[in-house]
């Protein structure tokens, strides 16, 4: 884990680009009036978090181990596959988290999901990482420790996750948030595009170009990797 | 939905019925039901998400949960108490009138021999004081904002008011506001 330094205070904050959904509701980012046109529109949600977060707000600390059993390995996720890094995505996770401590108390409900907001925080602290990074050409996806029992197995499954988490990697940033929001994080069309602040078509055109990149990069090139694995 | 729609949707969102647009789901699981151009489709989309599903599981460090867990309380823990939380403001000017009041309450107690002329000494006295300490503390007190202008109108009231002074006002010219 790296060394990031955040002391409380002076992380709460920091804006970093981020704004949560005030009181006012005219700083929100899921504010629909904030969206590009064609937006998805926003409507009263019920929010699996509402409860965890009103608990948090007052301090229950139980309530803070909760949301965190529930969404930490969630917000690592978009990280990892965002960055391509175990420790950059664990400083994402902790930002993220450190933001919902701070701001817990001044969420409103029923605009969006807190899942949302969370994934919105994520994707934007990965956006800003990137760019600060974009002079760094990252030519493979670092090792990841793999325990599975086999090790022929183990091999194949890591190089196969390897092949695909490059070629993950390789896409255009906004193709990969798109993918990794839709895909791995199973956020719904609307949810996935109120995270990155575009309209349904928008997200779509996103999709359909990363999964075309992808498909080309995997499928084309290694047809072997499909072959293992008796579709 | 026709068949280019239900390709649309397929190569953006995939194989997984779970994924696609919630408001076309039944329409589009209805053509695939009829369509084998459709089941075409989504068998190669398959083959995508398949692969896809084979990224490289998240791994969740301990020291990451301890991590954020201790950043959870510390941000608690640093929270500004709420009004009702908050202790009673007693700031310098009023203490200045507790113990002016004070002072002048010991000056009454005295059984003075010559009270007819002592009294109205100490008394003078006290004013003179409170002339002095009001020098003394006025730049710095004036210096804190948060008392507002009401604290130089204060100490005018206090030092010219025909009705004396008004301890009690004079203590309520110091609250925050």
């Amino acid at each position: 884990m790296g060394g990031l330094d955040l002391r409380t205070k002076e992380a709460c904050h920091v804006a970093g680009g981020i704004k949560f959904i005030s009181r006012e509701g005219d700083l929100s980012p899921l504010n629909s009036s904030k969206l590009g046109d064609g937006s998805p529109p926003l409507q009263k949600v019920d929010d699996p978090d509402g409860d965890l977060i009103d608990r948090i707000a007052v301090g229950d600390h139980a309530a803070v181990r909760e949301l965190l059993d529930r969404h930490l390995p969630k917000m690592v996720a978009v990280g990892r596959r965002m960055l391509g890094t175990q420790e950059d995505a664990e400083e994402v996770a902790q930002e993220v988290f450190l933001r919902v401590w701070c701001h817990a108390e001044k969420w409103v409900p029923g605009k969006a999901k807190f899942a949302t907001w969370m994934h919105r925080v994520a994707m934007n602290l990965c956006y800003d990482r990137l760019r600060k990074k974009r002079e760094v050409v990252l030519d493979e996806v670092p090792e990841r420790i793999d325990d599975a029992p086999n090790p022929i197995q183990a091999l194949h499954e890591s190089q196969v996750a390897r092949r695909v988490d490059k070629a993950l990697h390789e896409l255009p940033e906004r193709q990969r948030g798109a993918i990794i929001l839709c895909h791995y994080q199973n956020l719904s069309n609307i949810e996935a595009a109120q995270v990155m602040e575009i309209s349904i078509e928008a997200l779509e055109s996103l999709l359909s170009r990363g999964r075309r990149g992808l498909k080309a990069k995997l499928l084309a090139e290694a047809p072997d990797l499909v072959g293992s694995m008796d579709v | 939905m026709n068949i280019e729609r239900f390709q649309q949707i397929i190569e953006a969102y995939g194989s997984v019925p779970e994924r696609w647009p919630f408001e076309e789901r039944g329409q589009a699981m209805a053509l695939l039901a009829r369509s084998s151009q459709a089941t075409a489709l989504l068998e190669d989309a398959l083959k995508l998400d398949q692969l896809l599903d084979q990224s490289a599981p998240v791994v969740i460090n301990q020291g990451l949960v301890t991590q954020i867990l201790a950043h959870a309380a510390r941000t608690m823990e640093s929270r500004p108490v709420s009004e009702s939380e908050k202790q009673p403001v007693t700031p310098k000017l009023t203490r200045i009138g507790q113990y002016f009041e004070t002072f002048l309450a010991g000056v009454d107690s005295i059984d003075w021999s010559w009270k007819s002329v002592m009294q109205p000494a100490a008394i003078l006295g006290s004013v003179a004081l409170l002339g002095l300490t009001t020098g003394i503390f006025a730049p710095e007190i004036i210096e804190q904002a948060v008392y507002g202008a009401d604290i130089e109108e204060g100490f005018w009231q206090v030092a010219f008011d025909d009705s004396g002074f008004d301890l009690e006002g004079l203590a309520s010219i110091g609250e925050v506001e």
